[in-house]
């Protein structure tokens, strides 16, 4: 029995997603090396559900970010693409440069690289 | 294999039996416990480590069946589809135990505090860069879990998508790596 062929537009939703939310980190992590203001709101979100938020920090805030925004991301771009089949060449690149990028921003000699430190 | 050979089930039973016999015996006689310290945090530091290093062990023979599904020579597809839900599962609960014991580790007289005054570029690169790079394993391991067991043997013929799918492995599996090694070194130089 031949079994019908699944778009693959799921799958590229949730890869995408996957990077948003780390890339959000990311960069939420990169503004709490910014700006002391921006570290106590961050930590403000993380103490809104994290039990023993203020244990952990500003982290409980960047784990939330990486967590609405992977979540987020994936359902919206789950219904958009489930239907649809597309090339996987421009959305690897987005990936694989999306990743690379969040990985530097948690690296602390590039953040203060980035902002003049 | 001749009639009088054991069957598997027999062979796997009697191992079972043996190895809780001596783990019984093992538990009941040896000072366990001088292993874990003394702190608060000790029982949940345990549990922490050793899910690490499960991790390695599954997110490594996870990974080599993800090279083979990248390869096209894949035979094993059901064990890396199991496998690829136990990666996700370890890599969270890794993570989970982890939240618990940073809050001991960037409390007053932790290790925090002791790295920051004797050796600041402990904390400020390696520990900080340990404790993001290891949430990278869990939205890319339960992406790929996801497309796995979603696509079923699809994935297998559609070489674009398995390459996809092999990359989030190997990053996700780099990642863990690196926090892995991170967590072993520094925890050598201060724990909780």
């Amino acid at each position: 029995m031949m079994t019908e062929r699944r778009p693959n537009g799921e799958a590229v939703a949730a890869l995408l997603s996957a990077m948003i939310g780390l890339l959000t980190m990311g960069l939420v992590h990169t503004g709490t090396d910014a700006s002391k203001d921006f570290s106590t709101w961050v930590l403000s979100v993380g103490k809104a559900w994290i039990p023993n938020a203020q244990g952990l920090g500003p982290y409980s805030g960047k784990e939330t970010f990486l967590l609405v925004t992977w979540i987020l991301s994936w359902v919206i771009l789950h219904f958009v693409l489930r239907k649809k089949d597309v090339r996987l060449t421009v959305p690897v690149i987005i990936f694989v440069v999306g990743t690379a990028l969040a990985t530097l921003l948690v690296y602390t000699p590039f953040i203060e690289f980035i902002l003049g430190k | 294999m001749s009639s009088e050979d054991p069957s598997p089930l027999v062979t796997i039973a009697g191992w079972v039996v043996v190895t809780a016999f001596l783990a019984l015996i093992a538990s009941t006689t040896a000072p366990f416990g001088a292993f874990l310290g003394d702190t608060q945090y000790a029982v949940v530091s345990t549990v922490h480590g050793m899910l690490a290093t499960l991790g390695v062990i599954i997110g490594t023979v996870a990974t080599y069946l993800g090279w083979r599904l990248f390869t096209g020579k894949i035979r094993a597809f059901t064990d890396l589809r199991i496998l690829s839900v136990l990666s996700a599962l370890i890599a969270t609960g890794t993570v989970l135990f982890g939240n618990w014991i940073y809050v001991a580790y960037r409390a007053t007289g932790g290790p925090r505090e002791f790295f920051l005054k004797n050796n600041p570029e402990i904390h400020e690169i390696f520990f900080e860069f340990k404790e993001f790079i290891a949430l990278f394993t869990i939205p890319l391991s339960i992406a790929a879990a996801f497309i796995i067991w979603r696509y079923k043997d699809q994935v297998i013929g559609d070489r674009p998508l398995r390459t996809w799918v092999f990359i989030a492995i190997m990053i996700a599996w780099t990642a863990l790596m690196i926090a892995f090694l991170l967590g072993a070194g520094i925890t050598k130089v201060r724990s909780v």
